[in-house]
């Protein structure tokens, strides 16, 4: 980094308000931030290298295991991209399943998300209300799949298990808990003056910027960018999945949008679960050779899987682009630029929800 | 100058260059440059921070898209080195399209360009 | 026993301070331990306190694979830490590498390797309950009579 100003602040690795590790390097004049600088590599694996020349048995576990606050994603992108390969078809319960579990992980990813963001401007009441909230959710998660993270839930040609109508009851419940709490959580992060303060008209992500660095997910909806995979799923408009778009593009209108979101999940479960066919879970079916690539709507941003198989399963070429990769680059190179406390850095730099265990891999 | 807390990340860039989509990408600019991957890889080493390069794919596509209508920013690849990866300034970009707009060869220019950036 | 050594006893087992280091993990292991401060697993009425500081922690959570940034810096905060202290790890990934300890893979596992361990929590992940169960039941065996005990902590 070239040294232009007399103070560069790093924060991190360790660091009381993030979950993971990373470096965030600032050059500071005063109180005010001239641009910083992001400094990856504290939890490189190498997944995609290991991955390689592995069947596909082996490679639906590792593909979870890229990131443990959205596994339920990974695992559908991997074996949306087997499915596409050697055209297995999906029956209709195991698809609306599918769509369930997805949504119970976007609405506890973003749960976290704004638990992040509250604690990081210390407004704790509100971040462990929402945390509270959170363990709902994994409750109906664990109630679907037996497992709280890594559920392995969703297999080649439907899913593991089927749920009965005990279950989908608790898992209404759930959501009535949830639909008729979280309605005053918002209250408090609309209307409290402190947190307007710390939040309205900070870190401006503008369209331009966002575009230079392909931002996607909420990140990006909420700059006015209409960009969301479930758009391109027939299933989703009919359970009635909408864009939600906020025009600001500032930390409130992020954390706002993903209360939306939220809210909207819990519509669509609840649709789903009023209208879930009756029939088979799981099909059986051979993956056979080829390459696809496969793109889903994670919690936050589009999850792509780009596959190559050769005829006895094993993977050839793999590569994931994960969205926190595109939401850090912005982060840091639009977001946290010219902002005027470095107290604002590490909330500007949590509410565009980084994952560091996505971006590295 | 030798900082206690900072460290070489040479070695970490380097890895992240290796995945394949970043490859791809380095492949592609230096195909468009002209020059070989080992040598593009150090100018990016050098010259990027590490949140460019791991984003490199998708910073690459934003700049073909910006470039597809202009051929002459298109053959020098202007926007790839300046929004996309930071390595030429605004000023040197636009000195650079009004020469090739008077008249000057593309290829004289991209050595020039090759020159600045190393 | 003195009876200072009693109260020192008795403050330190109602005052756990946990420190938290992801050396490489996917994430899932930490947001176990988050779960634990929540309202429901409620981590401080046992009196641990989640601090993410070394210089104020006695006891530290590794989670993850050990990736090849953290083998010169974990060494540094286990020295930040003050007396007495220990260490946890959370998951199988400090404990065996887990899936990721392939060939080919930028990881250097076990921890043991590089730090000390004291006590370990298996699972991918484990449970809240069982990350509190597992800090509450060594804190008391790990701090007890620490300044009479004649074999000391590496």
């Amino acid at each position: 980094m070239k040294k232009i100003v007399d103070v560069s602040l790093p924060i991190g690795p360790v660091h009381p308000c993030f979950k993971e590790p990373a470096r965030i390097k600032c050059e500071t004049a005063g109180e005010r931030v001239i641009r910083t600088e992001v400094e990856l590599g504290y939890v490189k694996k190498g997944i995609e290298k290991i991955m390689i020349g592995r069947p596909w048995q082996e490679i639906i576990f590792l593909a979870e295991r890229v990131c443990g606050i959205c596994s339920v994603v990974h695992n559908t992108a991997i074996i949306g991209a087997l499915e596409k390969i050697s055209n297995i078809t999906v029956p209709m319960r195991a698809m609306y399943l599918r769509i369930i579990l997805n949504e119970l992980d976007r609405m506890q990813s973003h749960l976290l998300a704004n638990y992040s963001y509250c604690y990081t401007i210390e407004h704790e009441t509100l971040a462990m209300y929402l945390l509270n909230l959170r363990e709902t959710v994994m409750d109906a998660i664990e109630i679907m799949t037996g497992t709280r993270i890594m559920a392995a839930y969703i297999v080649p040609g439907g899913v593991r298990t089927d749920i009965n109508r005990e279950i989908a009851t608790k898992i209404c419940e759930a959501l009535d808990h949830i639909e008729a709490e979280l309605p005053r959580f918002v209250q408090m992060f609309a209307t409290g003056p402190l947190i307007a303060l710390r939040s309205k008209g900070i870190g401006i992500l503008s369209v331009k910027d966002a575009k230079e660095s392909g931002v996607v997910g909420p990140t990006a909806r909420a700059s006015g960018i209409a960009r969301d995979a479930r758009e391109h799923e027939l299933l989703y408009t009919e359970l009635g999945w909408h864009m939600i778009i906020r025009q600001d593009g500032d930390n409130f209108s992020r954390i706002m949008l993903r209360f939306d979101e939220l809210f909207q999940s819990v519509h669509i479960i609840k649709n789903a679960l009023a209208v879930i066919p009756e029939g088979p879970v799981r099909l059986g079916n051979r993956i056979t050779s080829g390459r696809t690539k496969h793109t889903v709507e994670a919690p936050r941003g589009e999850l792509t899987y780009d596959v190559e198989l050769d005829e006895n399963g094993q993977v050839i070429m793999i590569s994931i682009q994960t969205p926190s990769i595109m939401n850090v680059d912005a982060g840091s190179h639009a977001m946290m630029k010219n902002l005027s406390s470095i107290a604002d850095v590490t909330s500007t730099f949590i509410s565009a929800d980084p994952c560091i265990a996505c971006a590295e891999r | 100058m030798d900082l206690i807390y900072e460290r070489n990340l040479q070695p970490m860039k380097l890895v992240a260059l290796k995945g394949t989509r970043q490859d791809q990408a380095v492949l592609d600019l230096a195909t468009r440059l002209g020059i070989s991957r080992q040598q593009m890889r150090k100018i990016l080493i050098k010259g990027c921070d590490m949140m460019i390069l791991e984003n490199l794919g998708s910073r690459l596509e934003a700049a073909d898209a910006a470039s597809a209508d202009d051929a002459v920013i298109d053959a020098l690849s202007l926007p790839h080195l300046t929004a996309a990866t930071c390595l030429l300034s605004e000023s040197a970009a636009d000195e650079f399209h009004r020469r090739a707009d008077s008249g000057t060869p593309i290829s004289e220019l991209l050595a020039e360009i090759l020159e600045a950036i190393t | 026993m003195t009876l200072l050594q009693i109260l020192k006893n008795i403050v330190r087992k109602h005052s756990i301070h946990v420190c938290y280091v992801n050396t490489g993990s996917c994430n899932g292991c930490d947001i176990e331990i988050l779960a634990c401060l929540s309202p429901r697993y409620d981590i401080e009425q046992y009196g641990i306190y989640v601090h993410n500081n070394p210089r104020e922690a006695d006891i530290i959570l590794v989670t993850g694979t050990m990736s090849a940034q953290w083998i010169d810096k974990l060494p540094d905060i286990w020295d930040k830490v003050p007396e007495p202290k220990a260490v946890i790890v959370i998951g199988n990934c400090p404990i065996s590498g887990c899936a990721f300890d392939r060939p080919g893979a930028l990881i250097d596992p076990p921890v043991s390797k590089h730090i000390p361990v004291s006590a370990v929590v298996p699972g991918c992940p484990p449970r809240p309950t069982e990350i509190i169960s597992t800090i509450l039941n060594s804190a008391d065996i790990l701090f007890e009579n620490y300044e009479t005990k004649t074999e000391r902590k590496p």
